[in-house]
């Protein structure tokens, strides 16, 4: 299907893929697992297709929806195929934003973490950056590495000072307060983020940030479609052929704010 | 103007019984047309407690809606439902994308045939068409595309086409006179083509009684019979070869050609028995009045259908009952039929027969069940608001099959209306309504009467006309709705006083 957006068509396609077949490159938040498990078990549909790859199986968006059908089964699952080398998918990475309450000597706080003390100004976004009132640079020698340390980064704030951080796109953290620290992570490329997937090397949660400029939701599939073996695919794909979407255009909040268009499949 | 909404509710809790969200929205839906707001359709995630519900109203009546929609949900579901702000607006506009069922029905058929013989090729003609039933808009035709198994970037590059040719503005993609003249000449042609030849053979019953031969009706009394279904479709045209060049059968010819192809298809079943016992099972039957039998004729089974449909206090049209009296007779039939074949009469007590008759009042009249529960007035009051917001709806789509669908909708309640106001019984056909009306224009006052008129000639032209419309039709029927609103709307004034 082609969406049209202003003079360009951005193609995505509705089909169900197989379970085992896709790739996802980010961990899951277990609790967050936990509750789409207990939904998919008592629900009878799948209402919005995950976001893939279309070359490399790659889960862009839904990788909860995605690790709970697998984990409860399911042979198939309803997918949204997208070129993600379109420059239309952006793709950005997701800050965070701890409330620490007053200042915090953030070298004391991560001994144990290699920082180097630079200006705001120097940092680029291939940096992972602490922001507090001085900023701090992690030095890394892969994305990979630079990843496995904002996780150590992530676990101390946490477990120390039992805060949630507050996830915003990294794109727009402004000046941070004196109450808060911000995580700013390096942005990926899309090539590293395939790359990772093939290797199975998964990210932590909420490292990517991907923006599709159009999105199906409400495509309701029934699950039991979704969990047979054999002959399942063709019959997702003619009962996706009769659904009829509706145009919503951005902004729309609805389980988050999309700033994409959404093809309501009502 | 009425636009296209999707308004979100938060509800307290997953309602108990998953039914009653679906009886909730069927109530509020209900109230919703009440005042010509239409709930298309709706969604729920039960995993955020969020209910979607796809609303096309005028943007003034959205917040008595969104009032309405929570209010259904307590009252049925059972559940506190809180409206969720969906954009800055409250509610986000949305649009419909692909066409009515009738416009896409049209548009699959073309799209799997060759199209040749027209001036432009086949990919050009398609994209012009689809861009005509989109109304002119771009997205909405691009959109459509896929759902035709036609690629967007040949759409498009067609449209690229159009546009140099001068048959679409390149800007607006409006279509230009050249687009419209060629419309309006192959969409009479391609509707053509697709639309079966109509027989017109007449048959002359046993009492000299003629009407005009209808697979429909032939294909329901084959069903009716008890015939297996797999055999319909090829009795109906062996039955039609034998027609074939005829203009005139007799009924009795015609049940012995259905009879000896059923015997051909089916000789151990019985079909053929089965058939004829069905077609001549009034025959057989008899009805018990005060201890005497007398046979089931027509004229009784008329008598009987005025006397049930009459039971709410309203006049029911002479051509109702006849509607009435029919689906009665198929009744009557349908149990004569399934009894043993050596009775050689079957007798029916009156009460079971007027049982049979409150059965299927309902079937040609929905106010007869209503009127049960509702004052006549009160419900006359409610078809004819309705029935304006309908016609109001009507003139704001964009889509030709849908206007004219809620263009007759309207007719037909605003029509129902009037009817209760004259004491007369509405039928669930707008053509039965427009005929009772006609029949009542004599005992109108003078400064109604040519109002009423105007209105049955209005609706008749409009039913009549093509759903699949060329731009000149369309621009008609636009016409014609515009004034069947105003007539509307002053008919309103006139009941009202």
């Amino acid at each position: 299907m082609s969406v049209p957006l202003g003079p360009q068509l951005f193609e995505l396609e509705l089909t169900v893929e197989k379970v085992d077949e896709l790739l996802p490159h980010e961990e899951v938040i277990p609790e967050h697992l936990e509750r789409l498990k207990a939904a998919f078990t008592v629900s009878l549909y799948q209402r919005n297709p995950v976001i893939v790859d279309f070359r490399s199986g790659c889960v862009l968006d839904g990788t909860h929806r995605w690790a709970a059908m697998r984990a409860l089964g399911f042979k198939w699952i309803a997918v949204c195929r997208v070129d993600y080398f379109n420059p239309l998918v952006e793709l950005d990475s997701w800050a965070r934003v701890y409330r620490v309450g007053g200042p915090l000597n953030i070298e004391e706080f991560l001994s144990d973490v290699e920082l180097e003390h630079i200006d705001l100004e120097e940092g680029s976004e291939r940096d992972l950056l602490v922001v507090s009132q001085e900023t701090y640079r992690v030095p890394y020698r892969s994305v990979w590495e630079a990843y496995t340390k904002l996780k150590v980064v992530d676990e101390r704030f946490s477990n120390q000072l039992q805060v949630k951080p507050l996830y915003v796109a990294r794109s727009s953290v402004g000046k941070v307060s004196v109450h808060e620290v911000a995580v700013l992570p390096p942005r990926l490329r899309k090539d590293e983020v395939v790359e990772l997937s093939k290797k199975r090397l998964l990210l932590p949660p909420k490292s990517t940030r991907h923006v599709v400029p159009a999105r199906p939701m409400g495509v309701n599939v029934p699950l039991k479609l979704l969990s047979s073996e054999k002959g399942g695919a063709d019959l997702v794909e003619e009962f996706l052929r009769q659904k009829r979407p509706l145009l919503v255009k951005p902004p729309i909040f609805l389980d988050r704010e999309y700033k994409e268009a959404i093809l309501y499949f009502m | 103007m009425a636009s296209e909404f999707i308004a979100g509710f938060r509800l307290s809790e997953i309602p108990g019984v998953p039914e009653a969200l679906e009886l909730a929205i069927s109530e509020a839906k209900a109230s919703l047309e009440a005042y010509g707001a239409v709930l298309k359709s709706w969604d729920y995630d039960d995993a955020q407690r969020l209910l979607l519900v796809h609303i096309r109203a005028e943007a003034s009546l959205l917040e008595r809606a969104t009032k309405d929609i929570v209010a259904a949900l307590s009252r049925v579901a059972g559940v506190d439902a809180k409206a969720e702000k969906l954009s800055q607006e409250g509610f986000a506009r949305a649009r419909t994308v692909v066409p009515s069922p009738p416009v896409m029905g049209f548009l699959l058929r073309l799209a799997r045939s060759s199209l040749e013989g027209f001036p432009l090729s086949r990919e050009e003609l398609l994209a012009l068409l689809l861009l005509y039933f989109s109304g002119g808009d771009k997205e909405r035709a691009l959109l459509t595309a896929p759902f035709l198994g036609i690629s967007a970037e040949a759409t498009s590059s067609a449209f690229e086409k159009l546009s140099s040719g001068k048959y679409i503005d390149p800007d607006t993609h409006t279509l230009l006179k050249p687009a419209e003249r060629l419309l309006d000449a192959v969409i009479p042609v391609l509707r053509a083509r697709s639309s079966m030849a109509r027989e017109s053979i007449k048959v002359l019953d046993e009492e000299g009684n003629v009407e005009t031969f209808s697979v429909e009706k032939l294909a329901a009394s084959l069903y009716g019979s008890g015939i297996p279904h797999s055999l319909i479709p090829t009795v109906l045209s062996g039955v039609r070869d034998a027609l074939q060049g005829k203009s005139a059968v007799s009924k009795r010819n015609l049940v012995a050609i259905v009879s000896s192809l059923l015997e051909d298809l089916e000789p151990a079943a019985s079909a053929a028995a089965k058939f004829t016992g069905y077609v001549y099972a009034l025959d057989k039957a008899f009805v018990s009045v005060d201890g005497s039998l007398k046979k089931l004729k027509w004229g009784f089974l008329r008598e009987l259908s005025f006397k049930v449909l009459s039971e709410r206090g309203l006049i029911p049209p002479h051509r109702l009952v006849e509607l009435h009296a029919d689906f009665v007779a198929d009744e009557v039939r349908g149990i004569v039929s399934s009894a043993p074949w050596k009775f050689e009469g079957y007798v029916f007590e009156l009460e079971e027969l007027e049982r049979i008759a409150r059965h299927a009042a309902p079937k040609v009249s929905a106010t007869w069940l209503e009127l049960c529960s509702l004052d006549a007035g009160l419900l006359a009051s409610e078809y004819m608001s309705r029935g304006l917001g309908y016609a109001k709806a009507a003139m704001e789509s964009i889509d030709c099959a849908e206007r004219k669908e809620l263009a007759v909708r309207g007719a037909f309640l605003f029509s129902s209306a009037l009817l209760i106001s004259m004491k007369v019984l509405p039928s669930n056909y707008v053509g039965v309504n427009v005929g009772a009306l006609r029949g009542k224009l004599e005992t109108l006052p003078q400064n109604i009467k040519s109002d009423v008129a105007r209105f049955c000639s209005l609706t008749t032209s409009i039913a009549r006309s093509p759903t699949i419309a060329t731009p000149r039709e369309d621009r008609k029927l636009l016409g014609m709705l515009k004034e069947l609103d105003e007539l509307m709307d002053r008919l309103k004034l006139e009941h009202a006083i």
